[in-house]
């Protein structure tokens, strides 16, 4: 049977006294786009820098297509086009260089980099840039010719560190693009990305791994996000300002598992049908204008990290 | 379908290459190639300035250039060798370089081959530029140089060690350059000297071991120690124990590549352990 893509057994690193990945386990599916969520100091850059081979772990494994990256590097980062934090480039080479060099180390002949390096180019939109020197591009075009090098001789595994940081708005959207172009055209990609944005996982990803202090609190399907244990979210509009008292007749419903104001609005986590939350806030008579379903990543997010304070 | 991956080897020589690319493009070397120059030609044109011109036998000539010869390998093991290891981290290219399917020891081997060879082939130049200017003032073919070339290569190997040792503690490129320099010019200095004074013999010491460079011309040993009876005898003073002993290669030489092959080794267990 072939190994899975990503592996991860027992994975732990200490710094000093501090825990920054704890006891951390997940396989990674084929052909999957897993989305690594978690709060700031969560351990998500950690467990990605252990499996591209930039620090090594206290105890426990990472695999990449069955490889131990700690003990065979060379084997288990082949095929791998990686993208860690906003790496600099060495400054006095082009995009153009930097393919050749890198596409070099990685064993592509340079025919094979040379009829590459355009269209990737193209693709992450460094087209009239290809022969300028590094040393002169912002932060958000390195970070496209970061991308751009992850593309070179198609990999099979990808790991992107929050890959649209620092990017203006426009710049974020175009390299989802690609990374959704890439999901589309490629039959054989495994993608990880750790991010902050929930939105841009749920945008993307078809798993999700969340983490926190350190520990994997949940990984599954991201249309499991919404069902999982039954949770839903809704958000409710009210008439007038929601106050305390209307939170706590909502909070008196039985199915109900939370309810949370967010400005105007009243987010309210709950178990069960729909139609039964509609009817019985309608019967509350708290003067409800308006249902809409919520974030349920967000909101799934936001418990697990709660959780697992 | 996946490329192969190309041998060690093959990846080394890649690594040596843009080691190379990054040091001929960088104003460090505009201002190590301007100081070759700057010593050849001071060395040669000032004493024609002044009036006398060059004179002496080839080897005179030969051994007054090469007295340069230790503070250049000094120079280009401080532009070169002591940033190889550190700039990585410090310009965050290792996010780049170290992330693909290339062992530590190939990247380790490939900075060095590339500082040393820069280092290296600087120098043969300047004995060959040396020599050529030797031959063209006095007429005489100095044919005694090899061993004093050899000297050099060893010591290029030397502070190449010494520097990426100190490249692979230091975080700042800045620092390394300092500290690479303070250590080969004064540190090691300082310990020889107190050494010696204790009545210690310190031919293992790089400084000593380097003396090999000016001290396996035979020329230069005997003007040397002509200059020092006659200087002595102006002065009405016996300077026999300050007389140049010709070099002893094989002590010299083996002390050097043990100081580049402990250095090295260590600055690879240093580099190899460092995370980003």
């Amino acid at each position: 049977m072939e190994p899975n893509p990503i592996e991860l057994v027992g994975l732990r690193k200490e710094y000093g006294g501090f825990t920054a990945v704890d006891d951390l386990s997940l396989a990674i599916r084929r052909n999957s786009f897993t989305g690594l969520l978690g709060p700031n100091g969560a351990g998500k850059s950690t467990t990605l820098k252990i499996l591209t081979h930039l620090i090594r772990p206290t105890s426990g494994m990472a695999f990449i297509n069955g490889y131990d990256v700690s003990e065979n590097p060379k084997e288990a980062l082949a095929g791998v086009g990686t993208v860690i934090e906003t790496p600099e480039f060495y400054g006095y080479l082009t995009p153009r260089e930097t393919f050749r060099y890198i596409g070099g180390i990685i064993g592509m002949s340079p025919e094979a980099v040379s009829s590459q390096t355009d269209e990737i180019l193209e693709k992450v939109r460094m087209t009239d840039w290809a022969d300028k020197k590094l040393s002169t591009f912002s932060k958000g075009m390195r970070q496209r010719i970061a991308l751009g090098q992850a593309l070179l001789d198609d990999p099979s595994v990808i790991i992107l560190d929050e890959p649209t940081s620092g990017l203006d708005p426009r710049g974020m959207a175009e390299i989802r693009e690609v990374l959704k172009d890439l999901r589309r055209d490629t039959s054989d990609l495994t993608i990880v990305m750790s991010s902050h944005m929930l939105h841009e996982v749920q945008d993307l990803c078809d798993r999700v791994a969340m983490v926190n202090h350190g520990r994997l609190v949940f990984n599954d399907d991201i249309s499991a996000v919404s069902t999982v244990a039954g949770l839903e979210t809704m958000v409710l509009k009210t008439e007038s300002s929601p106050d305390e008292a209307m939170v706590g007749r909502l909070r008196s419903l039985s199915y109900v598992v939370d309810v949370d104001l967010n400005g105007s609005d009243v987010v309210i986590r709950f178990r069960g049908s729909r139609s039964r939350l509609f009817s019985d806030v309608a019967a509350l008579g708290i003067g409800a204008c308006g249902l809409s379903e919520g974030d349920s990543l967000e909101s799934k997010y936001l418990e697990l990290i709660k959780e697992s304070r | 379908m996946m490329t192969e991956t190309p041998d060690d080897l093959t990846q080394t020589y890649m690594v040596a290459k843009n080691e190379v690319i990054k040091f001929l493009r960088s104003r460090k070397f505009m201002l190590y190639g301007l100081l070759v120059v700057a010593i050849v030609a001071l060395m040669t044109l000032l004493p024609y300035a002044l009036g006398d011109g060059l004179s002496g036998s080839g080897g005179d000539i030969f051994s007054g250039y090469i007295g340069y010869a230790s503070l250049l390998v000094l120079l280009g093991a401080t532009l070169f060798a002591s940033y190889s290891i550190v700039s990585e981290f410090e310009e965050r290219t290792a996010l780049i370089l170290f992330t693909r399917p290339l062992r530590k020891s190939t990247i380790f081997l490939g900075k060095f081959a590339a500082c040393f060879a820069l280092t290296g082939v600087v120098m043969v130049l300047y004995y060959a530029v040396s020599l050529v200017i030797a031959f063209a003032v006095s007429g005489e073919l100095v044919t005694s140089f090899a061993p004093s070339l050899v000297m050099c290569l060893l010591y290029v190997f030397a502070t190449t060690g010494v520097a990426m040792l100190i490249s692979s503690v230091m975080k700042k490129g800045g620092t390394s350059a300092v500290m690479t320099f303070v250590t080969i010019l004064l540190l090691i200095s300082v310990v020889s000297a107190v050494m010696s004074a204790s009545g210690i013999d310190t031919w293992f010491m790089l400084d000593s071991a380097a003396s090999s460079i000016t001290n396996s011309i035979p020329e230069y040993v005997a003007s040397s120690n002509d200059l020092l009876v006659q200087v002595g005898q102006e002065l009405g003073v016996d300077m026999s124990g300050s007389m140049i002993e010709p070099a002893d290669c094989v002590a010299s030489g083996g002390a050097m590549a043990a100081w580049g092959l402990v250095t090295l080794a260590l600055a690879y267990l240093r580099f190899s352990r460092r995370e980003f």
